[in-house]
């Protein structure tokens, strides 16, 4: 069994591949590796934890030209990837680009997966026009069903069987992006609240996330990371709102969770995971949200916008 | 009567202070303006000399005909000093609180403290709009550590967005009350040896303009040429991303050699996210 995994023409392919076991997986991504390393893009391969170790095995006499990544632990909070993925492609200058990234494993928490389906789907726009081949391999022997049909939804092509087609689900970049702009789950009645509109309320915004970190029994580090990725928040929404908004906290298994409620709408889907450079000002809040935390979701409509950030407790919790 | 912000100021400090209230806002600036005199500092105060302020003064119990009388206070209308050419010119401005800073000196105070009751601002003076632009720049001068500055805003005379605007122009910005005691929330004084800056406080939204114009100065407004500067923050608690951009002006701006010292865990890590081992020229030293 051989696939042509190569799409005619520059420009983005960005593909879903439903593998069946362990040796289809080895077989076509080894290939794949191999074709674009040939072809001289710049490869670069992100999967989780065994996997990667298997493939770094297979691929060692390619040396330098693969670089490889531990998404285990590079993407634990889904939204990171794409600002890295996209700094690697930034960081090529021109030359094409392939990526193998496997952002979805079994045992990933449900609002994890949410996350990890709405990164799908921002591939298309993040990487739109640019010279990229992006193969995304989905355990369908393991999966559950609900995961392949966002994968269905958020790749323009699907490998199934080592049959290469369209997907019939996906229509375009931008429709894709919005049907993971998805409602997140209530606010527990036990949360912790604070209401702020103003620049003077920063500082009490702080210490109010500082104490409920300390009382979660955060380790010192992760509590001053959730403290300035909620300031971020809390700025923006001053800067960008004329309204102010409402902090909420609450801890949950293994983890505290911050939302920041607002009337503002964020217009950009990909508001948050653009690599910035540090010479150039502003929009940084969600990005450095998504560095900071462990998950970072986001609703957004005309009406308002909530953001959800999860702070893990213990090394545990992976 | 109780200690106020007033007291606490130190040379250096820049407060915007917000109120709504006639009668507060006298007894504010008299509060202000005995501090200063019991401090053996020089005192400037720009605005009308009302009624209502003399009563307050004489009821703070400073005795205005000495203290003008021996020089040590002044309070000049905004049309004899800033509005004299009849605009407001920030550049000029600025340059005279230069000289007021080295005649003081000269004559051997100890500080120079001055207030404004900025109320003129919010009047059609050509040259109004440039006031965010000036309280930003203003406190380079201010950096120096002579001067002691406090700003008066009526928020009644001014749109929320402008003074939210003018605000985040002041290291520090404090309501009006009987007892205004927040401490200012943002010092910044330039060292000489080593030659740089010391921060301390918390660095976020509220004053990000004032600290933004005097980072990106601090190059120009350090002296001795070329050599490597120093950002000290042992004291600052606090500085959210956009201060930490900020902190590595001079080396990404200017191309000037540049130490961070005595940075917390927290701000390594936001100038780390924030690209600071890609910056030719900084260092940045963790010892706390």
């Amino acid at each position: 069994m051989t696939v042509d995994l190569t799409a005619a023409g520059s420009s983005l392919d960005h593909q879903a591949l439903f593998y069946a076991d362990p040796d289809e997986y080895l077989m076509v991504i080894d290939a794949f590796v191999r074709a674009a390393a040939a072809s001289g893009s710049a490869v670069l391969v992100a999967v989780p934890g065994k996997k990667l170790v298997r493939l770094q095995e297979a691929l060692a006499e390619l040396g330098d030209a693969v670089r490889f990544t531990d998404l285990a632990v590079a993407g634990r909070n889904p939204g990171r990837i794409l600002p890295d993925v996209l700094a690697f492609a930034d960081a090529q200058r021109g030359r094409r680009v392939a990526i193998v990234g496997e952002p979805v494993w079994p045992g990933r928490s449900d609002l994890e997966l949410a996350v990890c389906a709405q990164h799908e789907a921002l591939v298309n726009a993040a990487f739109a026009g640019r010279d990229a081949t992006i193969l995304c391999p989905y355990d369908a022997g393991v999966l559950q069903e609900a995961q392949l049909r966002d994968a269905r939804h958020a790749h323009p092509v699907l490998i199934t069987g080592g049959v290469r087609r369209p997907s019939p689900f996906y229509t375009d970049a931008v429709t894709a992006a919005a049907a993971f702009n998805r409602p997140l789950p209530v606010i527990p009645a036990w949360a912790a609240v604070l209401t702020f509109a103003t620049v003077a309320e920063l500082s009490a915004v702080r210490g109010f996330v500082g104490r409920q970190a300390a009382a979660a029994d955060l380790a010192p580090d992760a509590a001053e990371d959730l403290v300035a990725a909620v300031n971020e928040l809390a700025e923006n929404t001053i800067l960008h709102t004329g309204a102010g908004g409402t902090l909420s906290v609450w801890p949950e298994d293994g983890r505290l969770v911050c939302q920041v409620d607002d009337t503002g709408h964020l217009t950009d889907p990909l508001a948050g995971r653009i690599p910035r450079l540090p010479t150039s000002e502003g929009g940084r809040g969600l990005l450095l949200a998504n560095q900071l935390c462990d998950l970072v979701r986001i609703h957004t409509t005309p009406a308002g916008t909530s953001i959800r950030l999860h702070m893990n407790s213990g090394a545990a919790v992976q | 009567m109780a200690t106020t912000l007033f007291d606490r100021l130190r040379p250096g400090d820049h407060v915007c202070l917000i109120g709504d209230d006639d009668v507060l806002q006298a007894r504010g600036i008299a509060q202000y303006i005995r501090a200063g005199l019991r401090e053996r500092q020089r005192v400037v105060f720009y605005g009308d000399r009302t009624g209502l302020l003399d009563q307050e003064l004489a009821a703070a119990g400073v005795d205005t005909g000495d203290a003008c009388g021996s020089g040590q206070l002044q309070i000049i209308s905004p049309g004899e000093s800033y509005l004299a050419s009849g605009r407001f010119d920030p550049d000029a401005t600025i340059a005279a609180w230069r000289t007021e800073e080295a005649i003081t000196r000269a004559a051997g105070f100890d500080g120079l403290r001055v207030g404004g009751d900025m109320g003129w601002a919010a009047r059609p003076v050509p040259g109004a709009d440039l006031l965010g632009h000036y309280e930003a720049q203003v406190n380079r001068v201010f950096a120096d550590g002579f001067v002691t500055a406090v700003c008066f805003y009526d928020r009644r005379l001014f749109p929320h967005a402008e003074l939210r605007h003018l605000s985040c122009a002041h290291p520090a910005t404090a309501t009006a009350g009987p007892e205004p005691d927040t401490a200012p929330q943002l010092r910044m004084l330039r060292t000489v040896d080593p030659p740089g800056i010391r921060l301390s406080g918390e660095a976020d939204l509220a004053n990000r303009a004032a600290l933004s114009a005097v980072m990106r100065a601090l190059a120009d407004d350090t002296p001795d040429g070329s050599g490597p500067l120093t950002v000290d923050v042992h004291e600052l608690r606090y500085a959210d991303a956009s201060a930490a951009r900020f902190l590595m002006y001079p080396a990404v701006h200017a191309g000037r050699p540049l130490r961070v010292v005595g940075c917390s865990r927290a701000l390594r890590r936001m100038l780390t996210l924030q690209g600071s081992d890609g910056v030719p020229g900084l260092l940045v030293e963790t010892d706390r």
